[in-house]
């Protein structure tokens, strides 16, 4: 069993940090949340006895998302009024997102198989884990193929956001034909 | 001192959820619905290191899909903050709602 009183401090900061990252009018405001609600997430994590994915999720989620979408929006926001918007209760996405977990926590309170899971497993350790990672009939081949995902990935962000405009000379096609041709 | 199981782990996991997929449907920034997306992914590790707690036949399997999840949002939010640049470059606008150009 878990302490109720430190799930229920992580459990809210985790729910705040999401909270808010949806509905921050500012969206370097919402950037700033969502490295809250990482930072709450791995805190959540290491709580449950997974020191490792913990300090990948801190390391992953608020140190490399968290900047490339602060740097995203340096890059694309010119001004402060850019990057403020009208806060808005959208109704309809609401009810389908309180439907969805009406449905879900139905179906989570109603299982008796989660309910009777309460003494907690022997915790994995980082060896073991890398050791089952790494066997022949283990996870290699995911692992690789992982590796050519994210190298793929960063392949298509830097052909994607290349400057097509620039010539060779470095002038853009509206700096010589002059205005928006 | 008042204790938890697993249950309440995965009620907090469906909670976040639901709070992403409210954000990536009502979101006007294409940013905000990206962040969104994050949130989701974030709720779905939760929910797999609850398990990974209360279960020893899930727990390695766990570790496994929850690191695999990370590569795979490391991709696609680096793909789709690199096409929001993209398109603001083009359009000057990050807003989804005004990227209307192939609208029927």
């Amino acid at each position: 069993m878990l302490n109720a009183i430190a799930f229920g401090v992580l459990g809210f900061a985790l729910l705040l940090g999401a909270v808010n990252a949806v509905t921050a009018g500012n969206v370097v405001h919402a950037a700033f949340w969502l490295l809250e609600c990482a930072c709450a997430s791995a805190g959540f994590i290491w709580f449950l006895g997974a020191e490792y994915i913990a300090i990948i999720q801190l390391l992953v989620y608020a140190g490399a998302v968290g900047i490339l979408v602060i740097f995203t929006v340096m890059v694309t926001h010119r001004s402060y009024e850019d990057a403020e918007r009208q806060v808005r209760v959208a109704w309809l996405p609401l009810v389908f997102a309180a439907a969805l977990f009406g449905l879900l926590a139905y179906g989570i309170l109603t299982n008796q198989t989660l309910a009777s899971m309460t003494s907690a497993a022997d915790s994995l350790t980082i060896a073991e884990f890398g050791r089952q990672m790494f066997s022949p009939d283990g996870w290699t081949l995911a692992f690789e193929i992982a590796s050519l995902v994210l190298t793929v990935g960063l392949i298509a962000a830097v052909w994607w956001t290349r400057d097509t405009d620039t010539d060779a000379d470095g002038s853009t096609p509206a700096d010589t034909q002059g205005g928006d041709a | 001192m008042p204790t938890v199981g697993l249950t309440a782990v995965v009620l907090l996991a469906a909670a976040l959820f639901a709070i992403g997929l409210y954000g990536a449907i009502s979101n006007d920034s294409a940013i905000g619905i990206l962040i969104s997306l994050e949130i989701m992914a974030i709720s779905i590790t939760v929910n797999l290191m609850g398990f990974a707690r209360f279960s020893s036949v899930a727990q390695a399997n766990a570790w496994f899909f929850s690191v695999f999840l990370m590569v795979i949002t490391a991709a696609e939010i680096g793909i789709g903050l690199a096409l929001v640049v993209a398109v603001y470059r083009r359009a000057r606008t990050s807003e989804v709602d005004d990227l209307s150009e192939l609208k029927g």
